[in-house]
């Protein structure tokens, strides 16, 4: 329980970062706490106490109730490729920004769009 | 035929997008040829599987040959083919638009074959992104296609160089927090039911505990796809979005990106957590959300100067206008919603090519630019003009019948909630008179200023066309459309509507 009131917290934390924060490369770091948050909320929900890695072959029978469920562990790969490439699309953005406005504060960015 | 189009119409545009990159680095030569025949491809491919399912019913299509519920599932019915069939039309037109037009501000950088056939990969990739979301059957496959699709738009947006990098940033931490909050929902419905097809969901769900947690998870996926579909006030990351990217882009994303995450919605909260007593709750608040975002996005797009930021304001409000009618839930709201959806999308496409490529090419984006151009270029300004009257909903064109639609949903829905979502709907038209006629006053009736005209006529220079024919032509393409959806309503009634019925109906028939 405590495990899934952290990742709550994690999320929360990382959205107001996104929203609060006044650098467009911070509310970038906040955006991935955010993300962390999911992956340790599923990762977390496939967690059984004194189960183990579904791997069979160690002779007798395969009784789920001895395993972890593996599912939400192979969706988090997914999650965290996607994760990787939206930082990396992110950051090449963050590049392009800092070199053409010379800041990366959104208020002054914004003000200079208008 | 029907065996093996439902796995090429997601396919084929993901395997073009890694392809035609590839061939652009490889032979240093253009690629407008493959990327144009694949976007054809496409079409074909979403028109066969409409007709086929026109013919003989719905096909659930297991890929990789695993059957549901534990292999990956795309379904096809009446309303996933009529999406799937203006995703991929809008994108032919978007990719006619990105060959040969202009497409370029002078923010961006010089354009290259690799450059060239990397931005076609990405309309490529955002195409086969948004099949993907219209086709699949299961939720955490929904939510990587929402993201392969959204990192596709990201890119598209930012070509545009310059303030489009900074509209494009800001979408992107919009459109990555959505995406999480939709995966943290999945993740809890997932804990509840222990499956991810969408089917076996609506078969469980009925009998889940409604606990707190099956709340938060119908909360979580509501707004994590809100936010995707622009639902009011949800909407920041779309006006800088729609206006400062390059018009190619502008005209597809304006058309169909937030709609096909309004079709998930719909998919979701109307079929999937249909059953929950939360979904319900989540609906009321949609409908009401809905009236507030087409009340606001009126009022604000007449507030605006420039014309295309007034057209990402009135999106804003047609979008509250579908998810009304997702809200209401009836059959009835069901076809307007739907029909909104394919009237907006032409109408708003066709505007917002116009606006663009006027706004590039007369370097101006205001009413005053405008003026006197309907002498100039009569067809594209009639075509422009036809858009703009399926936005107000005059008859014929496909505007009217989807408002007409949604204010009969709204009568037999009643209530407070029916009678919020008439007048929103009136106001909205009215709104919409004030902000259009404004500007077809100024292209029909005023003669154009002196306004720095970059006709050249005194240089001794060829005169500028006011819109370059690679968007004249899906201007008037579109306008057709509108007025061919418009006359043949009544078909397109028939089509949708007894599936999604079927839909429904199957669900709970297989439940247990």
């Amino acid at each position: 329980m405590t495990i899934y009131a952290f990742a709550a917290a994690l999320f929360t934390l990382g959205i107001a970062g996104m929203a609060l924060l006044p650098n467009l490369l911070r509310k970038l770091l906040a955006m991935n706490v955010m993300q962390v948050a999911v992956i340790v909320f599923f990762v977390s929900l496939a967690f059984k106490d004194g189960a183990t890695v579904p791997i069979l072959g160690q002779g007798g029978a395969p009784r789920a109730a001895e395993f972890m469920n593996p599912l939400p562990h192979t969706l988090m790969l997914t999650a965290i490729v996607v994760s990787v490439s939206t930082t990396g699309l992110a950051l090449g953005l963050l590049v392009r920004i800092r070199s053409r406005f010379r800041t990366l504060n959104e208020q002054r960015l914004l003000d200079r769009l208008r | 035929m029907r065996d093996v189009l439902p796995g090429l119409l997601v396919a084929l545009p993901l395997l073009g997008a890694a392809l035609v990159p590839l061939l652009a680095a490889l032979s240093r030569r253009t690629t407008r040829v493959p990327a144009l025949a694949l976007h054809a491809a496409i079409l074909a491919a979403a028109l066969g599987l409409f007709g086929s399912v026109a013919a003989a019913g719905p096909i659930r299509y297991a890929v990789g040959g695993w059957p549901g519920p534990w292999g990956i599932e795309l379904w096809f019915d009446g309303l996933s083919t009529l999406i799937a069939v203006l995703v991929a039309g809008i994108a032919c037109f978007a990719a006619f638009a990105q060959t040969f037009g202009p497409g370029r501000d002078e923010a961006a950088p010089a354009s290259t074959p690799l450059r060239e056939g990397l931005l076609r990969g990405a309309l490529l990739l955002l195409v086969g992104g948004l099949l993907g979301i219209v086709a699949t059957r299961d939720v955490f496959n929904l939510f990587v296609f929402l993201e392969i699709s959204s990192l596709a738009a990201y890119t598209l947006v930012a070509s545009g160089g310059g303030r489009a990098t900074v509209a494009a940033f800001r979408y992107l931490l919009a459109g990555t927090a959505a995406g999480s909050l939709y995966l943290f929902g999945v993740g809890f419905l997932y804990a509840l039911t222990g499956t991810l097809n969408m089917d076996d969901l609506a078969a469980r769900l009925p009998s889940v505990e409604a606990d707190a947690a099956l709340t938060v998870a119908v909360v979580l996926i509501a707004v994590g796809l809100s936010i995707k579909a622009a639902l009011f006030p949800l909407h920041g990351w779309l006006p800088d979005t729609y206006v400062y990217s390059p018009t190619p882009t502008a005209g597809f994303i304006a058309a169909v990106m937030a709609k096909v995450s309004a079709y998930a919605l719909l998919r979701l909260l109307g079929e999937v957590l249909a059953g929950t007593a939360a979904g319900a709750v989540v609906l009321d608040i949609t409908l009401w959300l809905g009236v507030a975002g087409v009340v606001a996005g009126g009022i604000l797009a007449v507030a605006q100067r420039a014309i295309t930021r007034m057209l990402a304001w009135s999106s804003i409000s047609a979008m509250g206008m579908i998810l009304i009618g997702v809200g209401m839930g009836s059959a009835l709201a069901i076809t307007g919603a739907l029909f909104h959806m394919a009237a907006h999308a032409l109408a708003k496409g066709c505007l917002f090519f116009g606006a663009g490529g006027i706004r590039a090419s007369r370097r101006g984006d205001d009413v005053e630019g405008w003026a006197g151009l309907g002498a100039r270029a009569p067809w594209t300004l009639a075509a422009l003009t036809v858009a703009a009257l399926s936005m107000i909903g005059i008859p014929p064109t496909a505007g009217f019948f989807s408002k007409y639609y949604l204010l009969s949903a709204s009568i037999t829905t009643g209530g407070p909630a029916g009678i919020a979502a008439f007048a929103a709907i009136i106001l909205s038209s009215l709104l919409a008179t004030v902000y259009f006629l404004r500007v077809l006053e100024a292209v029909w009736f005023r003669t154009p200023g002196d306004a720095p005209d970059a006709s050249g006529d005194s240089a001794g220079r060829q005169p500028v066309p006011v819109l370059p024919r690679p968007l004249a032509v899906p201007v008037v393409a579109l306008a057709v459309l509108v007025l061919l959806t418009g006359i043949f309503a009544r078909p397109f009634e028939r089509h949708v509507l007894p599936d999604w019925e079927s839909g429904t109906a199957r669900i709970t028939a297989e439940a247990p």
